[in-house]
């Protein structure tokens, strides 16, 4: 079970790197007017390592022109070939056809302003990921900080830290979340990633301070301080790489807890803003226009159902693997 | 005992004063001006921007967030939560008429949840690793992993708009005050019935895997070997013998439970327009209605640190061994 988690979390994770050369309004790689044009290329590029596609695509005009039109441009006489990404709609290109049912040209409908629901799909995937990621990112990194000191220095910065983080813990987290979220003016991904990761990193920290309080005394780390090693060495170097492993248990639920955050957030529309899809907003409009059109309701709901059980599977397994105790009898 | 009491509630002081003073900070730095929000109804830019001036000086809005802090603490302390920005009625009156409509679907979804987990978690405990066991852990495995949300909004698809089976907008039908007693029951039951089953669903895996965990503990205990030596009846064995003595790490399960009383229900009551906590603090959130918010998330703390506290203490009951010093 644990390796079907894993495989379709990494077909997510692929799905969300290759967004831009998936589903693409203009083409993969095509010939117009004499001149070779790679514009889905290039987008995938610009949004993986956005300064390394800046110096080598620096410009592909006409592509970057919003009037610009491939399809009507093209002219196979002249010589012009074209080969389209798997799905040839962008996630923002709106259409007259809006709210059209699943069809060839469009395989999961359409959305209430015409704009692809595959392609939507995709590009929310995207965004599911790098929020799953950069949330617990931070989320991981101020707990396991707090969480060492702790544990390593008892004491009085123990009880400090441990105050705060059991004041953070009786934090209405989601009504917390959605203050700030909804009080700002400018919402972005950006702050919905950095909010989750400041208000969620109290069970890591927990979790790194009672290792640490156990492996403070072990004989190593008494060895090491009696050798004359520093603090901050022994804890870099020799408790840190023990505490490790088990932490990937908490960042893999982590993870999915983070995605379920994203689309409830998104959902309640102060997440990710529209037009930039993701799959709670996406979610949301088919719950909006449910009376009219139900296609729209079907895959942001198994993406999300297939996000959150693939990641506890893989987190289930590793806990197992990592802690035989607690594996299921 | 009584120590021990004392000392845990003065420790809830200042992780209390810690919880509200951060919510205050940033609630307070936000933009968006709430008198300007409610002023903005009248037309008359010199009487609007009158009622501006006043609703500022009656609000201390134009003094420093500490001091505002303080004139709070001081309402609080006298259980005065203060008037709602937005419509200036007293937010007591605002929490206690949407405060009975969150509490009867969730303690509904938690009673049903405890009725449903609490068999299968038995069974599957008794015969482990058998077909039932297998198949319930993998249902609810799956049930759990559908957000609440997601699951709510399918089944609302199916059961309300294809099949028109039941309601899903609001608690009551238009026409409830003109139905007579039994209509008014069968009517509130079917605005019910959907929500409380998405509160319910994703919570039975962890249930229901907390009561088999504690079961096959302590099952391998000798006293239940010698139960079964002395010849009792299977079922007296699992209900009498083994499930009485997982009752104590059930105790910090319905600790934990309770909170989310208040706190698990934004989406769903946005979902089925559902009068409650969860949408007056959408509501009270988007008119930057202060004095609502506070109060909403002060009660939230409080429930998660009494529930804490509770727990502990129920320890004592229910295990004697336990002892509070």
């Amino acid at each position: 079970m644990g390796i079907t988690g894993l495989a379709v979390t990494l077909i997510f994770i692929s799905i969300g790197l290759l967004a831009p050369a998936l589903a693409n309004e203009n083409p993969l790689v095509c010939k117009y007017d004499g001149k070779i044009y790679a514009p889905a290329i290039k987008d995938l590029l610009h949004a993986n390592l956005p300064y390394v596609g800046k110096m080598l695509f620096p410009h592909s005009a006409p592509f970057h022109l919003v009037t610009f039109n491939f399809k009507k441009r093209m002219n196979s006489e002249r010589g012009d070939w074209v080969l389209w990404t798997p799905v040839p709609h962008g996630e923002l290109k709106t259409s007259e056809h809006n709210l059209a049912a699943p069809s060839r040209s469009h395989w999961l409908g359409t959305d209430e302003v015409g704009r692809d629901v595959l392609a939507r799909m995709i590009h929310g995937a995207r965004v599911s990921m790098m929020v799953g990621f950069i949330s617990v990112g931070i989320s991981t990194t101020i707990g396991l900080l707090l969480g060492a000191l702790a544990g390593y220095f008892a004491g009085w910065v123990d009880i400090l830290i441990s105050r705060l983080i059991e004041v953070v813990m009786c934090f209405p987290v989601f009504f917390l979340i959605l203050t700030i979220l909804a009080i700002d003016p400018r919402p972005s991904i950006w702050k919905v990633m950095i909010v989750i990761g400041i208000t969620t990193w109290t069970g890591a920290a927990r979790y790194v301070r009672g290792e640490f309080i156990r492996l403070r005394d072990s004989e190593y780390s008494i060895a090491a301080r009696a050798l004359g090693a520093r603090p901050l060495r022994i804890i870099l170097r020799h408790l840190l790489p023990n505490a490790l492993a088990p932490l990937f248990v908490t960042v893999t639920f982590g993870i999915a807890a983070a995605i379920l955050l994203e689309s409830a957030l998104s959902y309640l529309g102060v997440g990710v803003q529209p037009p930039q899809p993701s799959w709670g907003n996406i979610l949301q409009s088919g719950f909006a226009n449910m009376m009219t059109a139900t296609h729209m309701i079907y895959p942001p709901a198994i993406a999300i159902f297939l996000g959150v059980l693939s990641y506890n599977l893989v987190g289930d397994a590793l806990r197992d693997a990592v802690d035989p105790r607690l594996a299921r009898t | 005992m009584l120590q021990y009491l004392t000392r845990r509630l003065l420790q809830i002081i200042p992780t209390l004063v810690g919880i509200t003073l951060v919510v205050f900070t940033i609630i307070c730095l936000a933009p968006g001006d709430p008198a300007a929000l409610r002023a903005g109804e009248v037309q008359d830019p010199m009487i609007s921007e009158r009622i501006v001036m006043d609703l500022r000086e009656r609000y201390h809005l134009d003094e420093p967030i500490p001091v505002r802090y303080w004139h709070w603490i001081k309402g609080l302390a006298t259980g005065d939560l203060g008037r709602s920005l937005a419509d200036d009625r007293p937010v007591i009156d605002k929490i206690k008429l949407a405060f009975w409509p969150t509490v009867k679907v969730n303690l509904c979804a938690v009673i049903l949840a405890f009725f449903i987990s609490i068999p299968i978690g038995l069974y599957a405990a008794a015969r482990q690793n058998g077909w039932f066991d297998r198949a319930s852990g993998v249902v609810l495995y799956m049930l759990y992993s559908l957000p609440s949300y997601v699951g709510a909004i399918i089944l609302v698809l199916f059961v309300s708009v294809r099949l028109g089976w039941l309601p899903f907008r609001g608690a009551i039908s238009d026409d409830y005050f003109q139905l007579d007693a039994w209509g008014r029951f069968v009517d509130i039951v079917a605005h019910m019935t959907l929500y409380v089953l998405c509160a319910t669903y994703t919570s039975l895996a962890y249930y229901s895997r907390f009561v088999r965990q504690n079961m096959l503990e302590v099952v391998r205990q000798d006293y239940i070997r010698t139960a079964r030596a002395k010849g009792l009846p299977e079922h007296a064995v699992i209900i009498r013998h083994a499930f009485r003595n997982t009752l104590i790490p059930f105790v910090t399960l319905v600790g934990l439970v309770v909170p989310s009383l208040l706190g698990g229900s934004v989406i769903l009551e946005s979902i089925f327009t559902w009068p409650g906590l969860g949408r007056l603090f959408i509501e009270s959130m988007y008119q930057r209605d202060y004095s609502v918010l506070m109060a909403l998330s002060t009660a939230t703390a409080v429930l998660v640190l009494f529930a804490n506290l509770a727990v502990d203490l129920l320890y004592g009951v229910v295990d004697p061994r336990v002892s509070h010093r």
